[in-house]
């Protein structure tokens, strides 16, 4: 009995500390995504027509630039709405 | 090992320069390696060779390469693409593929590849044999922009490492706030990160090459060449490249020189009728002593 109640409490006390370390990374994660975001848009700009970096330096790193270009489309795909995006970073509902 | 890069406007004798120092070299016992970075070689009609390879064996001592761009382009490109198919698969939706075999005729393609063929001479062949590496250059628009690119390139790849540096920081900021059970090596893990610090490596190389090398304008009496040749020595110096010297090409009488300081900038002369035979590598110019070259080594 002694050691479920103990256990209950250690999950609860688990989950809200879960909870308030998810909080305290969530603008972290904001900025990271931006500056991730921000670090695509420089190496491969020329793909939407904006030409600047040197393009073999671009090639070099496309191998290694899955994820970055995997949000690359997801924020193009969602440029149209990024009033929502925001309000939805900041939980205002 | 010397490097001699010839430069200057079309037509004034660079490949005749280039091959003549390149020849009498060789013939005094040194290793020499002649290239033409010129995509329009004429190396092999000067060595009046039959149609062969990139690559020839003039004499024991004198080889010479005129390097297929559009090959080492396409290898390049066809490698890339060979690596993306088997690791970013997932990747399919952006036709990156197809977007590589357009950036094949993209601009700024040209240096790129005369880069490649640079990495790949000075840092993959581990024991360079040669005491003496001539470089017969392009006209001067393509000249300018193959010694530029790795200033340019070095100047994005640094800013590059700052922004990529701190998104590292930011990911090894959470992970420690979460506490994550696998501490995650992010430095140590980052391939761009990685793959930057070899690019800025490469390009550093490459900058330090062009800076221990010499350079030389190849010019003709003519005030039209004197205005271009005095325009690629201030531009060299603005992408910080020195001029050793300047070769005035097929001049018999005294010239008067209107934009250019014959002391200042070493102005070497040789005579129309000292480069004027129908055997091209035959001939005899005496650079080593006109251009003061060190036999040291």
């Amino acid at each position: 009995m002694n050691n479920s109640l103990f256990n209950y409490l250690k999950d609860l006390l688990d989950s809200f500390d879960q909870h308030l370390k998810k909080g305290a990374t969530e603008e972290l994660e904001y900025e990271l995504e931006e500056m991730e975001f921000v670090f695509a848009l420089l190496i491969y700009s020329s793909f939407i027509g904006i030409s600047g970096i040197p393009e073999g330096v671009a090639i070099e790193l496309l191998p290694y630039m899955g994820k970055e270009l995997q949000q690359f489309e997801e924020k193009t795909v969602n440029s149209d709405d990024q009033l929502a995006q925001l309000f939805s970073k900041f939980d205002f509902e | 090992m010397q490097t001699y890069f010839f430069t200057g406007k079309g037509g004034t004798g660079k490949t005749t320069i280039s091959s003549a120092l390149a020849r009498e070299l060789s013939g005094v016992g040194y290793n020499t390696l002649l290239v033409s970075l010129d995509p329009a070689h004429n190396l092999q009609d000067i060595f009046e060779l039959e149609e062969s390879g990139p690559e020839s064996q003039i004499t024991e001592n004198l080889r010479i390469i005129e390097p297929d761009f559009e090959k080492i382009k396409t290898e390049y490109f066809e490698g890339k693409v060979k690596f993306l198919r088997e690791t970013t698969s997932h990747l399919s939706s952006f036709n990156i593929e197809n977007y590589l075999d357009t950036l094949k005729y993209a601009p700024g393609q040209e240096e790129y590849a005369v880069m490649l063929f640079l990495r790949n001479l000075l840092f993959q062949r581990n024991k360079q044999p040669y005491q003496f590496i001539i470089f017969d250059t392009p006209p001067t628009g393509l000249l300018l922009k193959i010694l530029s690119l790795p200033k340019l390139s070095l100047q994005w790849i640094r800013k590059l490492v700052e922004l990529r540096a701190k998104i590292v920081d930011r990911r090894e900021m959470i992970s420690n706030i979460r506490n994550e059970d696998e501490k995650t090596k992010y430095y140590q893990k980052d391939q761009v990160l990685q793959q930057l610090r070899q690019q800025e490596n490469e390009y550093d190389k490459l900058r330090e090459f062009y800076g221990s090398a010499n350079f030389y304008i190849v010019m003709n009496p003519d005030i039209l060449v004197e205005k271009e040749t005095y325009r690629l020595k201030n531009n060299l110096f603005e992408l910080d490249f020195e001029i050793d010297g300047i070769i005035n090409n097929r001049c018999n009488k005294p010239y008067t020189f209107e934009y250019l300081n014959e002391k200042e900038n070493n102005i070497i002369r040789i005579g129309a009728k000292e480069n004027n035979g129908s055997r091209k590598y035959q001939l005899d110019l005496n650079l080593i002593k006109k251009l003061d070259i060190s036999l040291s080594e």
